[in-house]
């Protein structure tokens, strides 16, 4: 079978360690022949690489004989799952009605202006992602930013922008 | 069987059929627009919705199934109040580009909206900017036209089993497209064009050519392979357009592949020659059609007074009509003596299972055959077979092929392993001996088997030996491979034994090109004194014609193909390029040779009636030959598959984009694949230097060819393929089929 291509797609640079399918394909090894494996399938291998790309999701694809189409399909569907590279810590600001309005736009605004990042971006050095979520439940403390599973109200924006120093001189970690 | 009522007609139907299949019974009209009833039931565009006496809610006609009594009103004011409201919200984010959109004037969504008497919409117009995707050659997508009705989705996963897009993204920002939005690639079979209901996806090679209502369709037969395709040729004045799907028609369900969908442009191609040439002091010219009929007839008549009947030969080729065959061969028994024409056809196989029997197989084997590429029909029967019919699924071949997704098991490797491996399977040993358990036990078992490798026979035979219900189809390559031996053709063996010791003199080759024919490409053919060629084009073998004279498409005229079920099925001529018929050019030839024969294909039918008995009762419009056996012949374990002494197994490659030298001369699939590639794994390639379009010499037994590298992830290691019907590949394939070559990396 010849897969002829009619036009020529853009080949990404990846690491060797990117297209080292050892953790893949032992992962999709687990649910050979199982029926609803994809999903299960596809957060783990989202675990075990930090973010679903190209070529990892071809390789999914490759092993459970799905499309990688149909599998973007799936993955897109889901907000748990991520086609970009995702930062050591993921920051999400709050954007519901009472965050909104106690000025949660406010600390999106900081993270920019410290990082440069906007709504789903991650900073080069993949120190931050921003992702601005809908109400988490906390509106109590409101604003509230989570950062990983840490939570942290009744921000202001410049208390939450020595929380983002913390974190990226590594502060927090200990 | 269930009764029930729709707007108040009351009819019985089959108790799994949907409120919409009982309303089609029941002449009823519901509009439709997600629905395609070669798709299962998806139920997302809520313009079917009905309603049941005596149940408050509404219910989608086409998924919901009838039940005993149901009383159903398709019509009330209600219904035309939300299907209008339906309509009427598809519109706030559709851009109303209708003068400009290839769809117009056969758009589903624009035939709605007049039905339902819209004329303004009471929302503020959003409809989204996006740039048009031209980047495929044969499909262009516009997204913001989409409705999201998933036909095209659903389609190439259903149907084609491909799944080259897919719904990305959820809400409000889905749309439909590819993983990681790279560039649409995948079968182009055009599918998705087909069955798209806007004018988001659009056929690329008639964008902007025509206007719909400006056509005219004839129903035809596809000509480009043995599948037998029915289709629609869609014409103004003697310009082809289009090629249309027949979904309610034929046995391919209205599925086209690439080449027959978007491959058509050949017919209209301004490369094609439109004067006979008579070649003298080794100088072609023009000459009109009567001297070039006159010239090769005078030459007939010297040669057999000189050397006798025999040393005239009439070779035909498999695109050549039953009615052109059948008189092809009258020409060359009752006109000339001898014992009949030749085509360079095999002769042990015969059609055995229908597209039908394969669909509704639940165990397939296939023998050493891509056959998704070589005959993309006959693919889809066996996908349906393992998708639909939940088919065991067995497929022996030197790399992976398209099936891959459905196979219960896959036997890859060498040529040698993979024949070894057939071998195990017929003998019932090792990891095979289970599938032939499976095909054995199976209540309808299928194989699908390449009837141009002569070796692979034993294989199909001892298998019907053991297995007394399995039925075989024999994956023929030309429109009408098969009917042409039914016509009686000879084995072209003989023809070229003939020319090799040079006892034949004078050969009149109608449509055939032996020049790039596997085995035929290294015969020389400067002996003959006469060489009288019929092409469309000036093909290989036509460049050395005495004579040449050039000859209509199968778009150009009536007659009929045998498929390769042995489905004989009417083409009928849609256009006129002003040239003659091969049925034309062998009727005045025969003329001038003293004997009246008739040119009309409904005579010839008659004819044909009379004289092959195969034939005596069939009906020309789809009917079924009944063939005594379906492999004729006492064939040899084949030893080893490959000969040579090359480090790499060459083996033939088919391609879904071409069949024969016919598609090379139709612009878009020539840009997709023109010249021959060599295919080699990423290993081998990387292990010789080489990449993607790299140049590469194959020896093979003494002969050295220069190719082009494809890289292809799927070749198995120590594996190299090429097409056949090339002048080079032909030559080297000359050598053996299955070759052990040597590969140099070039420049
Ligand atoms: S052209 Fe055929 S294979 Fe390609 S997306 Fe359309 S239906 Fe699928
Ligand atoms: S592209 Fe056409 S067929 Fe596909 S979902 Fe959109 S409207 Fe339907
Ligand atoms: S499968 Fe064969 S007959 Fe059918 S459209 Fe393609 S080339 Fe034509
Ligand atoms: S709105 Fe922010 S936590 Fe509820
Ligand atoms: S046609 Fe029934 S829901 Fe679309």
């Amino acid at each position: 079978m010849a897969e002829v291509k009619a036009v020529v797609e853009e080949v990404q640079e990846r690491t060797p360690e990117e297209l080292d399918w050892t953790k893949c394909d032992a992962i999709c090894a687990q649910y050979a022949g199982a029926k609803g494996a994809t999903i299960p399938v596809l957060q783990k291998v989202q675990d075990a690489y930090g973010y679903l790309y190209k070529e990892l999701v071809e390789r999914v694809g490759e092993n459970l004989n799905i499309s990688s189409h149909t599998l973007y399909g799936v993955i897109t569907f889901y907000a748990q799952f991520y086609t970009k590279p995702r930062g050591k810590y993921v920051i999400r600001v709050c954007r519901g009605t009472a965050c909104h309005v106690k000025g949660s736009g406010r600390i999106s605004e900081v993270v920019f202006e410290e990082f440069g990042i906007r709504n789903g971006e991650t900073d080069p050095d993949k120190i931050f992602t921003l992702e601005e979520v809908s109400c988490i439940g906390a509106c109590g403390m409101a604003p509230v930013i989570m950062v990983n599973d840490k939570t942290h109200g009744n921000l202001t924006p410049e208390e939450s922008r020595k929380i983002f120093k913390d974190y990226a001189s590594g502060k927090m970690d200990e | 069987m269930v009764t029930l009522k729709i707007d108040g007609i009351q009819v019985e139907v089959p108790k799994d059929y949907t409120i919409l299949q009982a309303a089609e019974k029941a002449g009823v009209h519901i509009p439709v627009l997600c629905h395609d009833a070669r798709l299962n039931p998806f139920g997302a565009c809520r313009v079917c919705l009905i309603e049941a006496v005596g149940n408050p809610r509404l219910m989608t006609a086409c998924t919901t199934p009838v039940a005993p009594d149901m009383d159903i009103l398709t019509n009330t004011e209600k219904l035309q109040r939300i299907r209008k409201t339906v309509i009427e919200l598809l519109l706030v984010n559709h851009p109303l580009e209708c003068p400009v959109c290839d769809k117009g004037g056969e758009c589903t969504l624009q035939d709605l909206t007049y039905e339902v008497g819209l004329t303004k919409v009471r929302f503020e117009a959003t409809p989204a900017d996006t740039p048009v995707d031209h980047t495929n050659p044969f499909i262009e997508r516009d997204i913001d036209r989409c409705v999201l009705c998933g036909r095209c989705v659903r389609i190439c996963d259903e149907v084609v089993n491909i799944q080259a897009i897919s719904f990305i993204n959820r809400g409000m920002e889905t749309m439909i497209g590819t993983a990681f939005d790279q560039p649409w690639n995948c079968e182009f079979c055009g599918q998705c064009i087909s069955v798209c209901p806007v004018g988001s996806l659009n056929n690329r090679v008639y964008l902007f050519k025509n206007r719909p209502w400006n056509l005219e369709k004839t129903d035809s037969i596809c000509g480009l392979c043995g599948c037998g395709c029915y289709i629609e040729l869609e014409t103004e004045g003697n310009e082809l357009y289009r090629m249309g799907e027949v979904p309610d028609k034929g046995a391919n369900h209205g599925n086209l592949c690439a080449k027959g969908r978007f491959g058509f442009e050949f017919v209209n191609s301004v490369k094609r020659e439109t004067s006979a040439k008579i070649k003298a002091a080794g100088e072609a010219a023009d000459a009109d059609f009567e001297q070039a009929v006159v010239t090769v007839a005078e030459k007939v008549k010297s040669i057999k007074a000189q050397h006798g009947a025999d040393s005239v030969a009439v070779l035909v080729s498999p695109r050549l009509t039953n009615e052109e065959a059948f008189l092809a061969n009258k020409l060359a028994k009752d006109v000339i003596g001898t014992a009949g024409m030749y085509a360079v056809e095999p002769h042990s196989s015969f059609p055995d299972a229908t597209y039908a029997d394969i669909e509704t197989s639940d165990a397939v084997a296939v023998l050493n055959l891509d056959v998704t590429e070589a005959n993309p029909i006959l693919g889809l029967a066996v996908r349906a077979a393992a998708r639909k019919n939940e088919a065991a699924l067995y497929v022996f071949y030197p790399s992976e092929t398209a099936l891959k997704r459905l196979v219960t098991k896959q036997f890859t490797g060498n040529p040698d392993e993979v024949y070894a491996s057939m071998t195990r399977l017929v003998e019932g040993q090792g990891e095979e001996a289970s599938v032939l358990e499976v095909l054995k036990k199976a209540e309808k078992p299928v194989a699908v088997y390449n009837p141009y490798n002569q070796a692979d026979l034993w294989f199909v035979s001892e298998l019907k030996k053991q297995i007394p219900g399995l039925k075989v189809a024999a994956a023929r390559a030309k429109a009408n491979s098969q009917g042409v031996l039914d016509m009686g053709a000879l084995d072209a063996a003989k023809l070229k034994e003939g020319i090799q010791n040079k006892t034949i003199k004078a050969l009149i080759c109608l449509g055939e090109n032996p020049s790039v024919r596997t085995g035929w490409a290294d015969l020389s053919l400067d002996s003959l004194e006469l060489l009288a060629v019929t092409d469309p084009f000036m093909s290989e073998t036509a460049k050395k014609a005495t004579v040449y004279i050039p000859v209509a498409t199968y778009a150009e005229k009536d007659g009929s193909f045998t498929n390769l079920e042995g489905r004989v099925q009417s083409v009928n001529k849609a256009l006129c390029k002003g040239l003659k018929t091969d049925a034309e050019v062998i009727a005045a030839l025969a003329e001038k040779l003293g004997k009246a024969l008739p040119s009309c294909s409904c005579e010839i039918r008659e004819l044909i009636r009379k004289e092959v008995s195969l034939y005596k009762d069939v009906d020309f419009d789809g009917g079924l030959v009944k063939y005594a056996d379906a492999v004729t012949g006492e064939f040899a374990k084949p030893a080893k598959a490959a000969a040579g002494e090359g480090k790499y197994f060459l083996y033939p490659s088919s391609l879904r984009l071409h069949s024969g030298s016919y598609t090379r001369w139709s612009p878009d699939l020539a840009k997709v694949y023109g010249e021959a590639k060599l295919e080699i794994s990423p290993a081998d390639a990387e292990e010789l230097g080489l990449e993607d379009g790299s140049s590469v010499s194959v020896s093979a037994a003494g002969i050295t060819k220069t190719f082009k590298v494809h890289v292809e992830k799927h070749m198995t290691k120590g594996c190299v393929a090429l097409p056949e019907d090339y002048a080079d590949t032909a030559e080297i394939f000359g050598k053996g089929r299955y070759h052990k070559v040597s590969l140099g990396k070039k420049g």
